[in-house]
């Protein structure tokens, strides 16, 4: 006779292995999705997803009047690690503070189709990169204005972004899962994205923190961003934050899928 | 082979009704202070919704489930469909399953009704043939003619009925498993409804229909589970079993 446990588990890690194959052969219909989502956001406007881009070139060029001068900087320093440095905040941060809804968000859906739970998550993760994608523009732009020349270093931004991608899967999946069952972790999430955006140095550059460097140090959120950030400003990263930032990949991805495997049986109940 | 057995499943699930139940605070304060404090987080009500039912069904066979509102007829089809899992006994499910719960969910206000179409067919899992047959399938039974390529904004409630129970009634399945059949509309789309379902569950080969109407399940099924607060009180033939499930709700009409 198998324990309730060994019962729970073997149901449940059976189904959420079908529900990951599932999703991932179902892989377009997420990018579908995805796409109707963005696209609904702009439907009945001049510039449609332009307006991504413009408004990351208003925040640089605010950030860069502004604070310029405060961090001692130079404009088209400071310009070029803004316009590398927001995108990257961007994408990390909708991980934290837009997964929460994800199965909430979808629950008219979810009752309806036989789609299976982790395409919501694909969906959103498509719908960031579409975002990052727009607001990277605003960088090529500013580097060709003020005649930074691309370099092959850039290429790394790929697996660059496969990393990041992964690792907030992991923590998007944990994050939809818990968000589903407690609804004010949402609103907790974009309270942590606004005070972590302010420790991090996305707004600053790590170089000039004198003291308190625990902060960038012992800060996850650092590497990851130094991961993807590095190469669109022609800097190979560093071994260790590659090894870091797989770690902390790996580390999300499992805690999602523990976290899933653990809720499935209660999560319909949930939403 | 095609099959659906349910062998003594209950089904429980928590009703979070307060704001702190919900809350991640909530639940927080409740376990750190051991009970004391955001009591209501540490009290979740648990509804029982199925009490040990049991029942088998093989191909060909049509289960009507008849019951009060509340006996837990949706949860039984939630169920059936997977959304939900048992939290003790066993179901077992050979064949591909797709629900017909909740046609309204997945429309997109703004885009027209031929883009709702090929959006709900994709999520379906309908393929690119199938969506343009199911298309022109689906201006074919409506009759909507130009509003189609309208926005579904601008459909009466009538019109949307029509259209959410064309791709509803286009799903093809081993099993299929639907909640109440919907009923709106003028009379001559009614006498087309009415033979389209007929013609949709002729497809299926076990279906599972919640539905408070005897002459319907009489018709259309060949076997009636009647459910009272999640147990099962009758399971046989619709017409014994609907006759003894009215004597107890006079205000039903009987089947002729």
């Amino acid at each position: 006779m198998r324990t309730l446990w060994g019962d729970v588990l073997a149901t449940a890690l059976g189904l959420a292995v079908r529900d990951l194959a599932v999703s991932l052969k179902r892989l377009p219909l997420a990018a579908d999705l995805a796409s109707q989502d963005i696209h609904g956001k702009y439907k009945r406007t001049v510039l449609g997803p332009l307006w991504i881009a413009l408004g990351q070139a208003a925040t640089v060029g605010g950030f860069v009047l502004v604070f310029s001068s405060l961090f001692g900087l130079s404009v088209d320093v400071y310009a070029i690690y803004l316009a590398a440095g927001f995108p990257v905040w961007a994408l990390i941060s909708s991980y934290l503070t837009d997964m929460p809804n994800a199965f909430v968000a979808s629950k008219g859906f979810i009752e309806s189709y036989e789609v299976p739970w982790l395409t919501h998550i694909w969906r959103r993760s498509i719908g960031y990169l579409f975002v990052f994608a727009h607001q990277v523009i605003t960088l090529f732009a500013a580097m060709a204005i003020l005649r930074v020349p691309p370099k092959i270093e850039m290429l790394y931004a790929l697996p660059a972004l496969l990393i990041v991608s992964v690792a907030g899967a992991g923590i998007g999946i944990a994050l939809a899962v818990i968000g589903a069952r407690y609804r004010d972790l949402q609103p907790a999430m974009s309270i942590f994205a606004g005070v972590a955006f302010l420790f991090s140095p996305v707004m600053w550059r790590a170089e000039q923190l004198q003291v308190n460097e625990w902060v960038v140090q012992y800060n996850p959120l650092y590497y990851v961003i130094s991961l993807l950030r590095d190469p669109l400003l022609g800097v190979a990263p560093p071994a260790q934050t590659w090894v870091i930032s797989g770690g902390i990949a790996a580390g999300a991805l499992i805690t999602g899928v523990l976290v899933f495997l653990l809720s499935r049986r209660r999560l319909y109940h949930w939403l | 082979m095609v099959r659906l057995d349910l062998s003594d499943v209950c089904v429980r699930y928590p009703i979070y009704a307060t704001s702190r139940q919900r809350s991640i605070l909530g639940f927080a304060a409740n376990r750190a202070s051991f009970g004391r404090l955001a009591r209501d987080a540490g009290r979740i009500p648990v509804v029982n919704a199925l009490n040990g039912v049991t029942f088998s069904l093989q191909q060909g066979d049509r289960l009507a489930l008849v019951g009060r509102n509340g006996s837990g007829k949706t949860t039984m089809l939630k169920l059936c469909s997977g959304l939900i899992l048992p939290d003790s006994g066993e179901i077992e499910v050979e064949g591909a399953r797709a629900c017909i719960i909740n046609p309204g969910a997945g429309l997109d206000h703004d885009k027209t009704g031929f883009e709702n179409v090929e959006m709900m067919g994709r999520l379906l899992g309908i393929s690119r043939v199938g969506r343009r047959l199911l298309a022109d399938d689906v201006a074919d039974f409506t009759e909507l003619g130009d509003f189609l390529n309208l926005p579904v904004r601008t459909y009466s409630a009538g019109m949307t009925i029509r259209l959410l129970f064309a791709v509803a009634t286009s799903v093809e399945s081993d099993i299929l498993i639907v909640d109440e059949v919907i009923g709106a509309g003028d009379a001559h789309f009614v006498e087309k409804a009415a033979k389209r379902i007929r013609a949709t569950f002729a497809r299926a080969k076990i279906l599972v229909l919640a539905t408070h109407s005897g002459e319907i399940a009489s018709q259309l099924c060949n076997q009636m589970l009647w459910l009272d607060a999640g147990r099962k009180v009758m399971l046989g033939e619709p017409r014994t079993v609907w006759d003894a499930y009215i004597n107890q709700r006079p205000q039903l009409e009987a089947v002729a």
